[in-house]
């Protein structure tokens, strides 16, 4: 028969640890809130930014119709306010007589994970190097610092196309392409404000009082550094995003006939003339979400880190 | 090259200097300096330059100095916040430079630090809470309520409210903050602190708090100080013992009245004729050093401090000297006192 365990001291002190922490963060959350509602175009952002969450979600449950479904009747038919359009298809429908609508809709789910994968990923990379570099420097940091600056000699998009054309085009592998040099941004970020914290006197203290290096790294370097990566990462989705749909729409990402924004406005692009509203409803999209993306950054880098506008 | 010095000195500490909690042994920080990216080091800084001195228990030592005559390095030499390149520390007569670095965790709870900069010294993303329970929780301080209390006790034993426990630093002043750091080097009950210029970056209302209350603390807790600082009143105010360092260097040492009474070394002379007199129809010598303190990486050849004595004579640019007693306690490293050599 196992024994009950008592609570031991430790863990009491852990809960009361992560409880203190908690409703810090919710004292933190809320005068963030408040800095946020009193800047209107990070509130737009953040508010059109959650909408296509929320489609991303929702996505599959609410699309009027399959996304993938072809009916070649259809074909090339007008938003429904134009002549020959009907409420059937609200945005017409493509080449394949597919619901523009729910294409669209069906495609945030895609811009959206690739946005958050490529982002997670390279913060994930980027953060741990960086802070191993940053603390231990020597040549570890010669290193890595050198093949950060050889990754960012190459311009983004050769770059990308290059990978995409050796790996092949699909989901995982634009995945892999865009966090290949995705991570630099974030280990560069990380690396420079760690070698500033570490200066500080507080990490002395730490030292002082016994803190291993990784304790030091990760509960007293680390919330210091950390807006700067949030920001970051918003600012950088949004560029992956368009990465994603650029890749898309030189056919080197997800391929048609996979919702993706950047592979519709491809399609569109051979009916320009005919079905203009192809190419013009994906690129909205595309517009917007990294408008919203952007514009939710930037006030994120006013309210949180004003510091970084340096770096731009 | 230095530690054979260090270790024929480390034999010398079983056979006599008894009750001294701390030991200072031919300290050296030298720091590279590199030049370009693939050169050699050819310099470096000799921020310690062979400094010793020791501390008895229960004692205040000031060591004091213009700004980058290395006193700062030395304190943090001494904690192994940075590594030496040579020399010995005793504490409690053991070498902490031999300790490994799960033994060196272990002896930190009895030897801290508090920083000169109350601003940076604390991390701003924590609460008073979190940053008193950092030591609690390194050293396994029992959890819980215990800890709670633990932790509002030293900020009332500091002079903090403890319904302030959930503030951040920045909601605090300049000297409360320095009361923080304080409260966070007694929380595993040390027996040595070294305080790196705890006051310097304070208004001088606050600096007699902050003073009165390390005082206080030192009685109460039995404490052992070593106190960093370049004003001089405030070091006689509360040191018992006083070395002053001149680049990398201690070039006097001795008890706190003989020093400021009876300075022997010129440097030291003229340290104290630059401090304010409260009366000013007193009439006394002052002394104007000519020039700047010399880079560490280039020290001067012989005496360091010659080419700034209004004193020196021939010998002192052609010798080195190390100290030397003068008297009961009192040592000083200077060629005009040799002849004053005494041997106990």
């Amino acid at each position: 028969m196992s024994q009950i365990q008592p609570i031991s001291p430790d863990k009491m002190s852990k809960r009361d640890y992560y409880l203190t922490r908690l409703r810090l963060t919710g004292k933190n959350f809320k005068e963030f809130m408040g800095k946020m509602s009193r800047n209107p175009s990070g509130m737009f952002g953040l508010i059109i930014f959650l909408f296509f969450v929320f489609l991303a979600i929702a996505g599959p449950y609410i699309v009027p119709k399959d996304p993938m479904a072809i009916s070649l009747t259809d074909r090339l038919l007008p938003p429904f306010w134009m002549e020959g359009g009907s409420r059937e298809h609200l945005l017409g429908t493509d080449q394949l007589g597919m619901d523009l609508f729910s294409r669209i809709i069906a495609g945030t789910r895609i811009s959206l994970l690739i946005g958050v994968l490529t982002v997670s990923i390279s913060i994930v990379i980027g953060t741990v190097l960086g802070l191993l570099a940053g603390y231990y420097r020597g040549i570890l940091d010669t290193v890595l610092a050198r093949f950060a600056d050889l990754l960012l000699s190459f311009p983004w998009l050769i770059f990308a196309i290059f990978t995409m054309a050796v790996i092949g085009p699909g989901f995982y592998n634009l995945v892999f392409a865009l966090t290949f040099k995705g991570w630099v941004g974030f280990f560069r970020l990380v690396r420079g404000d760690v070698m500033a914290e570490k200066t500080k006197e507080y990490v002395d203290a730490a030292k002082a009082l016994g803190q291993s290096d990784l304790n030091i790294m990760a509960r007293e370097i680390m919330p210091n550094i950390l807006n700067s990566i949030i920001v970051l990462g918003t600012l950088r989705m949004g560029f992956m995003i368009i990465m994603e749909a650029s890749l898309s729409f030189l056919g080197l990402g997800i391929q048609y006939p996979e919702p993706a924004w950047g592979s519709i406005v491809n399609i569109g692009r051979d009916h320009m003339l005919s079905a203009w509203w192809i190419s013009t409803f994906a690129g909205v999209a595309i517009l917007v979400l990294v408008l919203a993306i952007n514009m939710l950054g930037e006030s994120l880098r006013d309210i949180l880190d004003p510091r970084l506008r340096r770096i731009e | 090259m230095i530690d054979s010095a260090a270790k024929d000195t480390g034999l010398g500490l079983q056979n006599g200097t008894g009750n001294s909690l701390l030991e200072v042994r031919d300290l050296y920080k030298y720091f590279p300096l590199k030049r370009g990216l693939f050169s050699r080091v050819s310099k470096h800084v000799k921020a310690v330059d062979g400094v010793s001195f020791s501390v008895k228990e229960g004692e205040t030592m000031g060591l004091v100095g213009e700004s980058g005559c290395g006193k700062t390095t030395a304190g943090r030499v001494i904690l192994r916040l940075l590594e030496p390149t040579g020399g010995a520390v005793y504490f409690r007569g053991q070498n902490v430079f031999d300790l490994s670095y799960e033994e060196m965790r272990k002896i930190r709870r009895d030897m801290q630090i508090v920083f000169q900069d109350p601003f940076s010294s604390l991390s701003p993303r924590m609460t008073v809470k979190d940053i008193i329970n950092e030591p609690l929780l390194v050293h396994n301080y029992p959890g819980g309520k215990a800890r709670k209390e633990k932790i509002k006790e030293l900020m009332e034993v500091v002079g903090l409210s403890p319904s302030h426990i959930s503030r951040y630093p920045h909601e605090f002043s300049g000297g409360q903050r320095q009361r923080i750091g304080v409260a966070r080097a007694l929380a595993l009950n040390p027996s040595l602190i070294i305080l790196d210029e705890p006051v310097s970056a304070l208004d001088v209302s606050i600096q007699s708090q902050i003073i009165n209350l390390l005082e206080k603390l030192q009685d109460e807790f039995a404490l052992t100080y070593v106190f960093i600082a370049h004003d001089l009143a405030v070091v006689r105010h509360i040191s018992d013992r006083v070395s002053v360092m001149y680049l990398g260097r201690i070039v006097e040492n001795a008890p706190v009245d003989l020093l400021f009474n009876e300075p022997r070394h010129p440097y030291t002379k003229a340290l104290l004729s630059a401090t304010p007199e409260p009366d000013p129809d007193l009439a006394r010598e002052r002394i104007f050093l000519p020039g700047d303190v010399p880079s560490p990486v280039d020290i001067p050849s012989g005496c360091r401090f010659h080419p700034r004595c209004p004193y020196r004579i021939e010998i002192c640019s052609e010798e080195d000297i190390t100290l030397f007693p003068v008297g009961r306690e009192h040592e000083v490293a200077c060629h005009l006192h040799v002849d004053d050599k005494v041997v106990l």
